[in-house]
């Protein structure tokens, strides 16, 4: 199917004024102080919901009170803001308990397709277009699971795999080893340096090729293009960083080099141990300033993940999301939320123990928890859990609830809007919402 | 009518569909669509990018196909009109739907065959291993860490439109490239070789070494199972006789060696030594001269050979040429010469029991006596009654005899005595003197070579031993070589060499230069051992000439003992060995050298890229090649450039098929000969094509469909279609990726070890494998009672008989097992981790092995009773669950399946009573009453509904063959497809056959046909 510019423009789903390379230069002075940190963003996504009664908070005599499952993040309480109610409409539309809610980052409908798979451009890719033009990685996409080779009720199953999609038609790819995803991180560069002649090349066979290819194809093949273009931006990028690295000019990471070793090859046996260590990269990779957005998947959905390590605890998280209203699996399905907060947390009390100078890392960053259902159990997508850690430098007060179930506008989307305004992406809408929430 | 599919799927092709003379007419439906869709479809408000108004006057069905498909299915699955909007009668739905599936299916007839909308497909991960595995002959596997694929069209991985590329792919393209490059070696000659290990950056010397440690090691390997060993007879008497014959009667070597049952190489190489004067070697002499000095034929018996002759050849074997050791059969020449030091004697010692004398013989060594002086320091013998040094017996025995000589009367051996006086006095002379008039010591022995000096012994003695050394004083002494002797018997010809004895000289003297020099000559002749002998044909790396070794193969005869193949790879790595040994290359050779490289980089591109390539391409490779010389990359680094541009080629990573130029016809475009020989092997075996096929498309037989038939058949019995096992069944029944992750819980299963789980999943490998290459039954799938384990797997199972590690095929059917159903793989994967779960497996059931579509579960799940919270049982609680309306519809179809697998436990172990001992039910009741039991029964019902399983496979084949979801416009070939298997016995190649002949297989869409569809 063509790829229309309609369908391209509903994908971004913003309104494109300047192309971004011009609208971009307004952005440090605007919004950042020339030598402050800079801010950044990150999704944490679980598959699979929520045990509902135990999940989010409630409004006490002395402020938000933490129910159960959010318990492990009360050190970091000041730091937190927890959201019910917001949702993105478009996933109650058409059948299907997990692939239409697929689209948590950018609101816009899923495509019931096997084959010319679309969703929308999410709203951590728009900001890392913006955004990846001052670090080596625009953005680091980041999960512990590969999609299965499977087609489901008319959908693929590459839905559940992905939040992160850098075009409509196109899922950002998803790193799941810890080795290749440092690989990326860390490099110096100098390993593309040697591939640019060869990219000119490659760019040449893509040109020769396209003309003889059908309309169809010819869109595979701009993918392909478009990366080899991107792989010769970083290269140049790269220089432009590790000059101005040299003159020490503006803001300067308090990291920099890995602190952490490389990690080995293949995938840790242990979810946790999978888990820690991709945080653990993520959390570097802010801390050097090599990204400044990330995504993570902690699981996919309809994901068999298991926590062997918690006592009692059998099933995978998707089993265990189906519990029936029976008490035992209910308690199971409670365990395993708080202890992904649990993990979630940790990270987030490493970024708040990171100094920048005039605030913390957390306190830069604007760190979302989300999943794409409420009640596994009932598929209920009606409310998502939304949990936003991060002062976004100085522009949210945390320790707050913000009970958005009665209010008539409660789309997600809303909230991605605001994000991206802190990161200086301002969009007039996005996705199906036209405005952005306060926070 | 079976199970009552809720929707019309393609796989439910056999079941039937709407009739075409029922069908309501346009007005009708437009009417609906005027009342319902239009309000949000229409020119100005185009939900969902539809605009539905614009066809109200004519549908143009044929052009907008895909519009009105999806009509339909948003109308069928109930997503249209939306909740909120006003739904549509029961009349009103019959009327659009009616309408729509009559024209669908008609257009369906019409474009029957239609190759369909085929994306472009990148290499799977999968297809990306097994091409590099094919390209290098190394199974890497660097696609491991690629960016993951998922699956798309029929449920498979190599669907175009889900196989994405992004900069991290590609970056990692690149790693993997650069991986593979430095697994190479690049040489002029032996051209590129893929190695186990990673080769990397190597400086001139390391590339000098590994060109002559390779050719060395491969002379060594190569000639050893055609050299004699040590210890076997190597049959000098037999191939001098030979030569003998040659010489004087002419008879040809290769008919000598036939007769003689002697090696021909060999028997060339003996005629060669014997006749040769050159090089020159007084010891090698001792053979060849004495062969020539073999007397000629006798005039009286022509065409004989003469006694004298065989044993004059036998003569050399034994005492000339093996002339160290001539008791040690074939040992052959050893080394028996020592550097002098002047410092310590040598020894000799010989048994004289019952001799009146011995020899002492001094020889020459055959290069004349100037400076041979040999100083006997030490003589003793020994008698029958104790020790005595020489010089004491002889005074003593000089006294006795002088006194009994003096005594009155005269003695009666006075004459006797006299002479043994003489005699003695001849030997007492002779010691203490130097001939060149020295002083020496009154006890030391001085003789100039080359005598022979007689030793009186004692009538007692025993044995003779005496210590030598060479007069180093000598002023001659550069020229002094000299050989000692004891004998007993007879003197020796003390003018010639002494086979087999010592021989001495002084260090760096020009005697020892030349001695050494000639004794080589012997040795490189006659190597003492078989390593020695490796070592003779394995220098033919330095030499330009053939060796002079006889037990050897020159290169030209070991070309011809080895074949045609090895003789090549000889000339090859000759050749990188003489490229890389050179220091300093003149510019001639420089472009040579260069020009090798580039040769071998063009046959690799044009099989990476699957396709001639063109001379401008060519130009373009060696442009980068020579840019990296440029940049002062050495040759091999330069020409891993160009590997490493290869294979991050879109040429490469993309499987492209291209229209021709600028074509706006519509209808099918034709695949040329390459495509289709690509788009043949990555169907059967998820990779390139190889030598055969490629040949096949190179002289574009491919394209005729007895060819393409003939060449399919090989294919799909060649190993490599292991990868149908794999990738399509493995995607299709979803038993691919089972040995990566353990789905079950541990604690509670500690026996499902991981050798257990690779265990399963080789099992279901092996089925499917053989069920390919042995080209059996579709229907095995179900109904085969048989399947493939080892030992541990049989023993998990309960089946008796099978010992060791090894996969084979095992009868079964007694234990419960056979086919897809016993699978421990299967009955595991379609389990949650500590339980069974026939909703799981039943919905496996329908959907994956008999292809009915169940609709996905309600948006929002009923909660289930409260009386269901606690069930007695699963069974229990499932009943409970279908009494709600919403759930029946499906689980009423689902669970029955399910259920008749029940006495299968999570982790496939067959089971007659659950974990508390209750008695497992395993019977299973369809909503029409239909009932069967365990595994036997649910097989014969699956069996009475083999054509949708056989549908269902076929649809599965052809969406894995097409990269593509199938479509209306397939019917036909599905239904021939499913013919053919039931005419052919189930045979899998039938259903393939079909596939490759066919018109969608073997043909794109035309460019303005995609155009017209959107």
């Amino acid at each position: 199917m063509n790829l229309s510019r309609r369908k391209f423009l509903r994908g971004t789903g913003v309104a494109l004024g300047l192309p971004w390379f011009e609208s971009i230069s307004s952005f440090g002075a605007e919004a950042v102080k020339n030598n402050a940190a800079p801010r950044r963003l990150a999704v944490c996504f679980t598959g699979n919901g929520v045990n509902p009664h135990h999940w989010g908070a409630t409004q006490g005599p002395a402020g938000m009170e933490f129910m159960k499952s959010l318990s492990p993040l009360e050190p970091l309480k000041k730091h937190i803001s927890v959201f019910k109610g917001l949702w993105n409409p478009t996933t109650v539309e058409g059948e299907g308990g997990h692939y239409p809610k697929m689209n948590v980052l950018c609101g816009l409908k899923v495509k019931k397709t096997t084959t010319d798979v679309e969703v929308g451009t999410t709203m951590d890719q728009l900001v890392a277009a913006q955004t990846g033009k001052f670090t080596p990685m625009p953005s680091v996409v980041l999960g512990t699971e590969r999609p299965s080779y499977s087609t489901d009720s008319g959908f693929t199953s590459i839905y559940s795999a992905y939040i992160s999609w850098s075009t409509p038609t196109t899922p950002a790819p998803k790193e799941i080893f810890p080795q290749q995803a440092f690989d990326q991180l860390f490099d110096d560069g100098s390993k593309r340096k040697r591939d640019k002649s060869i990219l000119d090349l490659v760019l040449e066979d893509a040109g020769a090729l396209k003309p003889k290819l059908s309309q169809r194809d010819k869109q595979k093949l701009d993918e392909y293009l478009t990366s080899v273009r991107e792989i010769e931006q970083r290269v140049e990028l790269a220089e432009k960083i590790s000059q101005a690295e040299t003159k020490g000019a503006g803001w300067q990471p308090t990291v920099k080099v890995p602190t952490m070793q490389r990690p080995g090859a293949g995938i840790p046996t242990s979810a946790e141990d999978h888990l820690r260590i991709m945080f653990d990269i993520m959390l570097l990779a802010f801390q050097m300033d090599r990204t400044r957005v990330a995504t993570f998947m902690m699981n996919n959905d309809l994901s068999n993940m298991r926590f062997p390590s918690l006592d009692g605890i059998s099933g995978g998280i998707h089993e265990l999301s189906h519990h029936a209203n029976d008490e035992h699996r209910l308690d199971m399905y409670q365990r395993v939320n708080q202890h992904q907060v649990k993990l979630w947390g940790e990270f987030l009390g490493k970024m708040q123990a990171t100094n920048e100078g005039e605030r913390t890392l957390l306190e830069n960053s604007m760190i979302m928890l989300t999943s794409s259902l409420f009640d596994g159990n009932a598929h209920d997508s009606r409310q998502l859990p939304v949990v936003l850690a991060g002062g976004g430098g100085g522009t949210i007060q945390g320790g707050r609830f913000h009970d958005h179930s009665a209010d008539p506008n409660r789309k997600l989307c809303r909230l991605h809007i605001a994000l991206m305004d802190r990161m200086g992406l301002h969009v007039g809408h996005f996705g199906d919402a036209e405005n952005a929430l306060a926070i | 009518m079976f199970l009552n599919p809720r929707h019309l799927t393609l796989a439910a092709f056999v079941v039937g569909s709407f009739s075409l003379s029922a069908a309501p007419a346009w007005k009708d439906a437009e009417v609906v669509l005027k009342a319902k869709c239009y309000e949000c479809h229409n020119p100005k408000k185009t939900k969902g990018d539809v605009d539905l108004q614009q066809f109200a006057a004519d549908p143009q069905l044929t052009k907008h196909f895909e519009v009105w498909l999806k009509v339909k299915d948003t109308i069928e699955n109930g997503d249209m009109p939306p909740p909120k909007a006003h739904q549509m009668s029961d009349q009103e739905h019959t009327a659009l739907l009616g309408w729509v599936n009559g024209e669908l299916d008609a257009l369906a007839a019409a474009q029957s065959g239609d190759p369909g909308p085929v994306t472009m497909r990148r290499l799977t991960n999968a297809e990306y291993d097994y091409t590099i595995r094919d390209l290098t002959r190394h199974d890497y596997g660097f696609a491991k860490e690629f960016q993951t694929d998922g699956g798309g069209g029929e449920g498979f991985s190599n669907t175009g439109d889900v196989l994405f590329i992004s900069p991290a792919a590609l970056d990692k393209y690149f790693g993997a490239a650069r991986k593979v490059a430095d697994h190479a070696t690049i040489m002029p000659g032996t051209g590129i070789v893929f190695n186990p290990q990673r080769i990397g950056l190597r400086g001139p010397e390391q590339v000098k070494a590994q060109a002559q440690q390779a050719l060395y090691v491969w002379y060594q390997q190569k000639s050893a199972p055609h050299l004699p060993k040590d210890g076997e007879d190597m049959r000098e008497a037999d191939y001098m006789v030979a030569c003998w014959k040659h010489k004087h009667f002419q008879t040809p070597l290769e008919q000598l060696a036939k007769e003689g049952g002697l090696k021909l190489p060999f028997l060339q190489n003996w005629n060669n030594l014997v006749n040769a004067t050159e090089p020159k070697s007084r010891f090698l002499d001792l053979t060849r001269v004495a062969w020539r000095e073999l007397p000629g034929p006798d005039a009286a018996k022509p065409g004989q050979v003469p006694q004298a002759v065989t044993d004059g050849a036998k003569a050399i074997q034994t005492q000339l040429l093996s002339w160290n050791n001539p008791k040690k059969a074939g040992s052959g020449i050893q080394r028996q010469q020592q550097d002098a030091d002047g410092i310590r004697p040598y020894q000799m010692n010989i048994e004289v029991k019952g001799r009146k004398q011995a020899f002492l013989c001094i020889g020459d060594d055959g290069d004349g006596n100037k400076g041979d002086i040999a100083l006997i320091t030490k003589l003793d013998v020994k008698t029958t009654k104790g020790h005595l040094i020489y010089m004491d017996w002889l005074n003593k025995q000089l006294g006795e005899d002088n006194k009994a000589l003096g005594a009155t009367p005269a003695p009666a051996n006075a004459e006797a005595l006299k002479q043994r006086i003489a005699e003695l006095e001849r030997v007492k002379s002779a010691f203490g003197k130097h001939p060149q008039g020295r002083k020496i010591e009154p006890g030391v022995l001085a003789i100039a070579a080359p005598l022979v000096f007689n030793l009186p012994l004692p009538e007692n003695a025993t044995w003779l031993h005496a210590e030598a050394r060479l007069d180093l004083e000598n002023p001659d002494i550069n020229d002094g070589t000299i050989q000692w002797d004891l004998e007993a018997d007879k003197p020796r010809d003390v003018t010639k060499i002494m086979p087999g004895i010592l021989t001495v000289w002084k260090t760096q003297t020009d005697a020892a230069r030349r001695t050494m020099g000639d004794f080589n000559v012997m040795k490189s002749a006659f190597p003492d051992m078989f390593e020695r002998r490796l070592e003779e044909v394995a220098s033919n790396l330095y030499r330009r000439k053939p060796g002079i070794t006889v037990y050897y193969f020159s290169d030209d005869q070991l070309g011809q003992i080895l074949g045609p193949k090895d003789r090549d790879q000889l000339a090859a790595m000759k050749k990188d060995f003489g490229y890389t040994a050179v220091p300093n290359l003149n510019p001639q050779q420089q472009k040579e050298y260069d020009g090798a490289l580039l040769g071998h980089l063009h046959s690799f591109v044009a099989r990476a890229w699957r396709r001639p390539v063109t001379g401008e391409e060519f130009q373009k490779l060696d442009a980068l090649y020579f840019e990296g010389r440029k940049k002062e990359l050495d040759r091999e680094s330069a020409a891993r450039e160009v590997i490493v541009r290869v294979l991050v080629s879109p040429y490469f990573l993309f499987k492209a098929e291209t229209l021709p130029v600028a074509n706006n016809a519509t209808g099918d475009a034709k695949l040329n000969a390459f495509e289709l020989a690509s788009r043949l092997s990555y169907f059967l075996w998820a990779s390139q094509p190889d030598w055969e096929l490629r040949k096949a498309a190179d002289d574009g037989s491919l394209l005729k469909p007895e060819v393409l038939a003939a060449q399919t058949k090989r294919m799909l019995r060649d190993p490599k279609a292991n990868a149908l096992a794999k990738e399509f069944a493995g995607q299709w029944l979803k038993f691919n990726g089972f040995d990566e992750k353990s789905t079950v819980d541990e604690k509670k299963y500690p026996e499902f070890t991981t050798e257990l789980r690779n265990d399963m999943q080789r099992e279901t490998i092996e089925f499917f494998a053989h069920l390919v290459r042995d080209d059996r039954s579709v229907g095995d799938i179900i109904g085969g009672d048989y399947s493939f384990l080892n030992e541990r797997l049989a023993k998990f199972y309960g089946v008796p008989g099978v010992t060791g590690g090894e996969f084979r095929e095992v009868k079964v059917g007694q234990q419960h097992r056979g086919g897809l159903l016993g699978m421990g793989a299967i009955l595991t994967k379609t389990s949650r981790p500590n339980r069974t779960s026939p909703v799981v497996r039943g919905d496996y059931l329908y959907q994956v092995v008999l292809g009915f579509s169940s609709p996905p579960p309600p948006p929002n799940v009923p909660k289930l009773p409260d009386s269901a919270v606690k069930p007695a049982s699963l069974r229990e609680a499932l009943m409970i669950h279908r009494t709600d309306a919403a759930c029946a519809v499906c689980h009423e179809r689902i669970d029955p399946l399910g259920f008749a697998l029940e006495s299968f436990d999570p982790i496939g172990r067959f089971r007659v009573a659950d974990e508390t001992g209750g008695k497992i039910d395993d019977t299973g009741e369809l909503k029409d009453g239909t009932k069967f039991q365990g595994l036997a029964g649910l097989r014969d019902y699956l069996k009475k509904n083999e054509a949708n399983i056989n549908a269902q496979f076929c649809r599965k084949l052809l969406g894995y063959a097409l990269g593509r979801q199938t479509m209306p416009s397939d019917k036909a070939l599905l239904l021939q497809m499913q013919a053919a298997l039931k005419q052919n016995n189930g045979k899998f190649s039938a259903a393939v056959l079909d596939v490759v002949n066919s018109r969608q297989f073997l043909n794109r869409r035309s460019e303005p046909a995609v155009a017209a569809n959107q």
